[in-house]
């Protein structure tokens, strides 16, 4: 609860700081709020750093390197949209935002600052050449794929050289399954690619469900089956003609589901 | 036969439940953690949150199929049937194979009763309302089910607001029937469906208060006083008993409060963000070391502190709330114990 209340205040002041510094540009000048925004983040993470092996910590320590990191944020957006320094290819702006932050979870070893990491990849990888985030579904799920494969190569290359925060594991692990399954769920929906999509939800279904049982990880199991028997359901039932055949369908899909998510449960309650 | 579970059985699947969370959270071992769940087995089946929520979405999902299928048949009885087969069906999970709140038996209660208010003949009535409270309190009764029993005195504030259009009434209800709550929360020990019920009901209820109010005739500075006193008297509340029901709802209101006060003032909206931003660090922080030493109701102490205190409360408290099996006692006649007995055992 306190934490809610932590994230929700520090959310609050860089809304409203954000909105100062372009209300006050005429004011005080571009140098000044970028030197501002600039002297802030480091004080953060400075902050977060100095303080990171206190015993009785306060909970803002906690969001200190959060609240770092969204001021760094504002502070790039702010000098891109001030200075036009990348101009056309502004979305190279959240590959460095990405860089720094990832950077800084490792540095400061915070799992907000990596989910933040992990947003600013996925945007540098949604951005399409026009410049435009986010398009309909097909786009949405080559975008969410795109960004599950990236998540993915960072995940072995912290096995491999960053196995120094086991607790990022599952962060990361979590973000892969989503994006794909998400990703390959978005593309059923659209008969063109459709089989991609079920081939993709259906491996990724697979690869969750394994590495839940290998990891003693039940959640992981339990959205993998859903994803991937949502995608199955959408794709047979759109080639049943008739209402009643496509209830008796989803009738039969959905009871065996029903059973198979409740063994999956006793199997889990009985570890 | 047994029903429902006692309330011994209740109190082990909420240690249960408590159990599952430290092990989540890393803060037992394997072994300890595997230990303290045999201790605490019953025969009752209760699965965590987020799998019972699964269970209970595709639940309600196959019985609207079913309903579907039987309104695709031109069956005039489809709400009847499906109410019956889901009832059946809920009481089977239950009688047979001990479902207690396991999302199957939750969605089929609900959703059947649901079913056969739906498919009522006529046209949609106000009135419908009540019959859906109905459904709620009836399925909440029979499953001691917390959400659904918080749910009848919201959709009756609900009714009084929409249907008889005495929004202030329904406000003062929602405030009164949330002072009721939260006095029988802090007054007695209650079993855990009805903590839960009121924390609930504690959380929810004053926000049903401020939207009743808006439709009430009443000025800004009205509102926003009845806003400002409602979560005065649920902070001092929170503080004074440590209830985390309380907080969140103090919490709720004081945001709702901020938002009417800011109306009255002529700031821009960045300097209004910056400083609620500043009352919520501050808040937090004020929370944080008020309620840092342990005792009883929350606390915001780290588990890592002291682990092994927290895990010796979840597995004691398992074993103090140990249900005697009545069904496997058996009397043999003796009559050993209690005045005037004969010491024969």
């Amino acid at each position: 609860m306190v934490r809610v209340v932590t994230w929700a205040g520090v959310s609050l002041l860089v809304a409203g700081l954000s909105i100062l510094a372009y209300k006050y540009v005429e004011r005080l000048g571009d140098l000044t709020i970028l030197v501002l925004l600039a002297l802030a983040t480091p004080a953060c993470y400075g902050a977060a750093w100095h303080l990171r092996r206190a015993t009785s910590k306060n909970v803002i320590l906690d969001y200190l390197p959060l609240l770092g990191g969204l001021l760094l944020s504002v502070a790039i957006s702010f000098a891109e949209s001030r200075y036009h320094m990348l101009d056309d290819r502004w979305r190279w702006h959240l590959l460095i935002l990405f860089a720094l932050h990832a950077s800084a979870a490792y540095l400061l070893d915070s799992r907000r600052l990596l989910s933040l990491a992990v947003l600013s990849l996925l945007g540098y990888l949604s951005v399409d050449p026009d410049g435009a985030f986010w398009g309909e579904a097909t786009e949405s799920g080559f975008d969410l794929l795109r960004g599950g494969a990236a998540v993915l190569v960072w995940r072995i290359a912290h096995e491999v050289s960053l196995a120094a925060w086991p607790h990022f594991r599952r962060t990361l692990e979590t973000f892969v399954f989503h994006f794909l399954l998400l990703g390959g769920l978005l593309l059923t929906l659209d008969s063109h690619v459709e089989l991609i999509g079920l081939a993709v939800v259906l491996c990724s279904a697979a690869l969750a469900i394994w590495w839940g049982l290998r990891k003693g990880i039940g959640n992981f199991v339990v959205f993998a089956v859903l994803y991937a028997a949502t995608a199955v359901e959408i794709s047979i039932s759109r080639r049943i003609d008739g209402d009643v055949e496509r209830i008796l369908f989803l009738i039969a899909c959905n009871l065996p589901l029903l059973i198979l998510l409740y063994r999956i449960r006793r199997k889990w309650s009985t570890r | 036969m047994r029903f429902l579970p006692s309330l011994g059985e209740e109190r082990l699947l909420a240690t249960q439940s408590l159990l599952r969370s430290a092990r989540r959270r890393g803060l037992l071992r394997e072994a300890e953690g595997a230990n303290a769940q045999v201790s605490l087995v019953i025969d009752w089946k209760s699965p965590g949150a987020f799998v019972r929520l699964v269970l209970f979405a595709v639940t309600m999902v196959l019985l609207f199929l079913f309903l579907r299928l039987l309104a695709e048949a031109g069956s005039e009885f489809k709400g009847v049937i499906t109410c019956a087969v889901a009832l059946i069906v809920a009481e089977v999970l239950i009688l047979k194979y001990r479902f207690f709140r396991g999302g199957i038996d939750e969605a089929l209660y609900l959703g059947g009763l649901l079913a056969f208010v739906i498919s009522l003949p006529g046209e949609p009535r106000i009135e419908a309302w009540l019959l859906v409270a109905a459904a709620f309190l009836i399925a909440g009764l029979r499953l001691l089910q917390p959400l659904f029993l918080a749910a009848v005195p919201l959709l009756l504030v609900y009714y009084l607001s929409e249907a008889l259009t005495m929004s202030a009434a329904a406000g003062w209800t929602a405030v009164a029937f949330a002072a009721s709550a939260g006095s029988l929360l802090i007054a007695r020990s209650l079993p855990p469906f009805l903590e839960k019920t009121f924390s609930i009901l504690i959380v929810v209820l004053p926000l049903l208060a401020h939207i009743a109010f808006q439709g009430a005739s009443l000025n800004a500075i009205q509102h926003t006083a009845i806003c400002v006193l409602i979560a005065a008297v649920l902070w001092w509340s929170a503080l004074r008993w440590r209830s985390a029901a309380m907080l969140w709802s103090a919490l709720l209101m004081i945001a709702i409060a901020s938002v009417h006060l800011g109306d009255h003032t002529r700031l821009a909206a960045e300097w209004k963000l910056i400083l609620a931003g500043c009352a919520a660090v501050a808040i937090s922080t004020f929370l944080d070391r008020r309620l840092r030493s342990r005792g009883t109701g929350i606390t915001t102490a780290r588990d890592s502190e002291e682990p092994p205190a927290m895990i010796e409360s979840i597995v004691s408290a398992g074993a103090l709330s140990s249900p005697v099996d009545s069904g496997s006692a058996r009397g043999a006649g003796g009559s050993f114990g209690g005045g005037g007995a004969s010491g024969g055992y």
